[in-house]
């Protein structure tokens, strides 16, 4: 498919654009109007308050929820032929951790795409696996059962199923939700690394106060996009303000914008 | 046509007045105690409960044969029926709260096996000397045309108690369906609630039986209450109204199977209730399908007609196709996709509108957050005129700075 | 020898394929906590079955494969509709669907009951596996000679292909099941297309139904759709292991089910067979009950799925 000569530049290089994207729930939209082209290379986090549409606007972007309106485009074609290049690691509270199977069944699981309903298990499909599931620390889980995982090493194994598909643009959501201090910094670390690799990562985030340690980039979201670009510039009391409703006190919002000393004391 | 009119007005003779009757006190219990069901979220236990009367029915149609020789005897055939229910509802209970499977495997392998085990010892009736055993299958699909007037009078009687029962206790009972952990701090027993709960199910499922037979009865408890759910969000209010939608099905149904011999009563009466559901579920101004779906269309065509005039005011493309016809129909675009005279305007003033609302949130955040609009509405019919004049005078100077 | 090849031999057979088929699926029914579509799915057998009938006058497989398969389709765009659009919670809005379509089926039944047709409720609820005669089937020699192969009743055949065909999409779909059944959203994301799998699984499920109708009635399938699975479920942790003990409890299941409808009662000194088919299910449920209290993987262990 041919890309459209009318298209922004910015657009064409970025993994992930959204324009004018509206998802509505009973009637009310629950993500109005949000344009968001996502910087190549960043490591960006999605804020705000719950019930913002956070993850309603990544499951919407990703083609999972309908949408009322919007444009989503991959490297500036239509998402439905280029859905490859993203990786999606659902919220850990989503799935029936129940399930029979094990850690490496369910990292295998990413490479869906590569796989043909004649082939069965083989020892390359297994390294492969096994590579991603020592990136996050976890190798010598491979053949426990799930359920038997604690809530940071599930978080672990949903990452290392992300990491197999080795796309340009890896989709969180609230990957350090319930997850142990090691896991949090565990995470952090691959995320990073994948940046510092070329890929782009995009992250619904809960925790005010580690924003400025972890993201290069923030998207500020209240239903509408209330501001989007590099921390340092988009990070600020006036932002935060207006993405929380006046439901931040000073104290939180000083210590929130002050440069990075007081965020990385309270640790 | 003529018989049916005779039997809505009651004037088709006593008994078919009394079934009637019967049937309308058993509808309206049915509903109620399905509202409450249905709020707690487990509307499909009914539907293990009915199932599992079967091989009760049986032994004790085999029992009474035994006896006297004809097993038809509806006390005892009843009281069986709620002794096996109850072990079914045990079972269902203890599958799913000791071992990993969910509640709806529990329910269906429950009701799927004493089915099962009811149908083996159905055939082991008809090895046996006993008569009135084409009398076991009415409890299959229902059937009130052979119906003694001493049965109906039964039904109706248990039914009727079963009603003021639920008047009693329709406030626990209530507060169960909402918030069981608060009703559990308030004191309540909720453990006994919930049995007592299940218990008003068996019973009216036991009783509708013979009126709907054991595959139909789960109906009486599902559809009234979806269906009133429709109209009201008051619960109390959904629990009457469901009582009545029950009573209607019931009425209507029962009436027409009188029109022609051979017409089930149960499936009757299911599809009179689907009807009542099908006009709510359809045509309710509040929760209805239609409404929902015009809602629907209405807010897409709001967003993208804006979206449209934005992009026209900041010259930019547009790509969504829905968007384009909706801005032609309008006469905001021409054919080739330039904007006409109408449309510049239209987009000068949306603009401006999304300017007053990006202030206005800017102003007041907390009630811009409270009243949930997204600015979809043209903002003169959210807010007074002086609260406009006083966002277009701030927006004044920022205006003319630009 | 004989008498088992003339009266048995069939009616075992097919017991055991719709058997083993109704639990393969009913793997992924268990999983997916939609044991109760599987309830829905076959008493909608019924109405499939009988406006089929009604149409084509006859009960050719053709015709009822297809009633089945579209009366599943609307049962699943009902619900659907109902609960998207009138936000009706997912279980109610199967049992308003159900039970009003097999109020459908019996009206229609019953309506049309005097015309002499094949099919009658006690049918439709009990089956009657015993009916599966093979007149011809005198002897091993009846293996080999096709007067007597075409003479094997029909069921057989049918259910035959409908078990092939169901082993045929677990295997080919094997990967999209097992991701749609655990994550969902992530099936979407990688286009795994779960609402189409859903819906072809549902399709399988009524196609294995109406398989089973005629012989087992629209009520005990749904026995042997849960039970093999949700005891299997309970003995291992291993999905492959899983499906493996699904199939051996179905098996057995129908095979002792079968011998003892038709035998027990002789052993204890009674002159009388019993529902085969009720029994085969009994068993099915037995055998779960059984897993409930001794299974080795019988209790929960994971965090819950929320909502």
């Amino acid at each position: 498919m041919m890309i459209d000569a009318r298209l922004d530049k910015a657009v064409i290089a970025s993994p992930l654009a959204i324009h004018g994207l509206t998802v509505s729930y009973d009637h009310r939209p629950v993500v109005h109007s949000v344009d968001f082209v996502t910087p190549p290379g960043s490591l960006t986090a999605i804020v705000g308050p719950n019930g913002a549409g956070k993850s309603t606007l990544l499951k919407a972007a990703l083609g999972i929820t309908p949408r009322l309106s919007g444009d989503v485009r991959v490297f500036g074609r239509p998402l439905e032929h280029e859905a490859r290049h993203l990786a999606y690691v659902p919220q850990r509270s989503s799935v029936d951790w129940d399930f029979p199977a094990r850690v490496i069944d369910v990292v295998t699981m990413g490479l869906f795409r590569d796989l043909h309903w004649w082939q069965f298990g083989t020892r390359s499909l297994r390294r492969r696996a096994m590579e991603s599931l020592g990136r996050v620390g976890m190798e010598a889980f491979a053949d426990r059962q799930i359920g038997q995982l604690s809530g940071g090493q599930q978080q672990r194994v949903f990452l290392a199923r992300a990491l197999i598909q080795e796309a340009d643009l890896t989709i969180l959501d609230e990957p350090f939700a319930g997850v142990d201090a090691a896991t949090e910094a565990a995470i952090v670390e691959v995320l990073k690394s994948l940046r510092d690799e070329g890929r782009t990562l995009l992250c619904v985030h809960h925790d005010l106060a580690t924003v400025r340690d972890y993201f290069d980039h923030v998207l500020l979201l209240n239903v509408r996009r209330i501001a989007a670009g590099p921390v340092d510039e988009v990070f600020s009391e006036r932002h935060l303000q207006a993405t929380y409703g006046g439901r931040l006190s000073r104290v939180q919002l000083a210590r929130l914008t002050e440069p990075a000393e007081i965020g990385t004391e309270a640790r | 046509m003529e018989t049916w009119w005779r039997a809505l007005t009651f004037t088709l003779g006593y008994n078919t007045s009394v079934v009637t009757l019967g049937a309308m006190l058993l509808a309206a219990g049915a509903g109620m105690v399905g509202t409450f069901v249905l709020l707690r979220k487990r509307a499909l236990v009914s539907d293990a409960i009915s199932h599992s009367t079967l091989p009760g029915l049986a032994l004790a149609f085999i029992v009474v044969g035994l006896v006297q020789g004809d097993g038809r005897l509806l006390p005892a055939l009843l009281l069986g029926a709620a002794a096996s229910a109850a072990l079914g509802l045990w079972a269902v209970q203890m599958i799913s709260a000791h071992t990993r499977l969910g509640e709806d495997a529990a329910i269906g392998a429950v009701l799927s096996t004493f089915f099962a085990f009811g149908v083996v010892l159905i055939t082991v009736i008809q090895s046996m000397a006993v008569t009135g055993q084409s009398g076991l299958t009415s409890y299959l699909v229902g059937a009130t045309a052979g119906m003694l007037i001493s049965e109906a009078q039964l039904i109706a009687a248990c039914a009727l108690g079963l009603l003021l029962a639920m008047v009693v206790w329709r406030r626990d009972l209530l507060l169960l369906c909402f918030d069981a952990d608060f009703a559990r701090t308030q004191g309540l027993n909720t453990w006994r609630l919930d049995l007592l709960l299940l218990m008003l199910l068996m019973a009216v499922v036991v009783i509708g039986l013979k009126v709907t037979g054991l595959i139909l009865v789960v109906a009486l408890t599902i559809i009234p209450p979806v269906a009133a759910r429709f109209w009201t969000d008051q619960p109390l209010m959904m629990v009457a109204l469901a009582a009545l939608l029950g009573a209607l099905a019931g009425y209507l149904g029962v009436t027409l199977s009188s029109v022609r011999e051979g017409l089930p009563t149960g499936p009757l009466i299911v599809l009179a209730a689907f009807l009542l559901f099908l006009v709510s579920f359809l045509f309710s101004p509040r929760r209805g399908a239609l409404a929902s779906l015009l809602a629907y269309r209405r807010l897409r065509r709001r967003v993208h007609l804006r979206q449209g005039l934005l992009a026209v005011a900041h010259e930019e493309p547009i790509f969504d196709g829905l968007t384009l016809k909706l801005m032609r129909r309008r006469g905001y675009l021409r054919r080739d996709g330039v904007a006409t005279p109408l449309g510049l305007a239209a987009a000068r003033d949306a603009e401006h509108e999304e300017r007053l609302w990006a202030l206005y949130r800017e102003l007041h955040p907390d009630d811009a957050l409270h009243r949930e609009h997204a600015g979809l509405v043209p903002i003169g019919q959210v807010l007074s005129a002086d609260a406009i004049m006083a966002l277009e005078m701030q927006l004044a100077p920022t205006e003319g700075a630009r | 020898m004989t008498d088992f090849m003339t009266f048995s031999l069939v009616p075992l057979t097919v017991a055991v394929i719709i058997s083993m088929t109704c639990a393969l699926l009913g793997n992924f029914l268990v999983l997916r906590r939609q044991s109760l579509i599987g309830d829905a799915i076959s008493h909608v057998a019924l109405p499939g079955i009988v406006v089929s009938f009604l149409l084509t006058g006859m009960l050719a497989s053709s015709a009822m494969m297809l009633g089945a398969g579209a009366s599943a389709l609307v049962t699943v765009a009902m619900i659907e509709l109902i609960r998207r659009l009138g936000r009706v919670e997912g279980s109610a809005a199967m049992g308003v669907v159900f039970t009003s379509l097999f109020a459908v089926g019996v009206l229609l039944l019953e309506w049309h009951g005097a015309t002499g047709v094949h099919l009658d409720v006690e049918h439709a609820l009990y089956g009657n596996l015993e009916s599966l005669i093979w007149f011809e089937g005198t002897g091993p020699a009846a293996f080999f000679d096709p007067v007597a192969l075409a003479d094997l009743p029909p069921q057989l055949g049918r259910a035959a292909w409908v078990g092939l065909a169901v082993v045929v999409f677990v295997v080919v779909f094997r990967r999209h099941l097992i991701l749609g059944s655990f994550d969902p959203d992530f099936a979407a994301s990688v286009r795994a297309r779960p609402a189409l799998i859903d819906l072809l699984l549902v399709t399988m499920v009524a196609v294995a139904a109406i398989a089973a109708f005629e012989a087992v009635g629209s009520i005990i399938v749904i026995a042997m759709f849960i039970c093999p699975a949700a005891a299997a479920r309970l003995m291992t942790n291993r999905l492959a292991a899983q499906v493996a003990w699904s199939q051996l409890f179905a098996l057995v299941s129908a095979v002792l089910g079968y011998l003892l409808a038709g035998h027990g009662p002789g052993w204890l000194g009674f002159d009388a067979s019993l529902s085969a088919a009720g029994m085969i299910a009994t068993l099915a449920g037995l055998i779960l009950g059984a897993a409930c209290v001794a299974g080795p993987r019988r209790h929960r262990i994971g965090v819950a799925r929320e909502a």
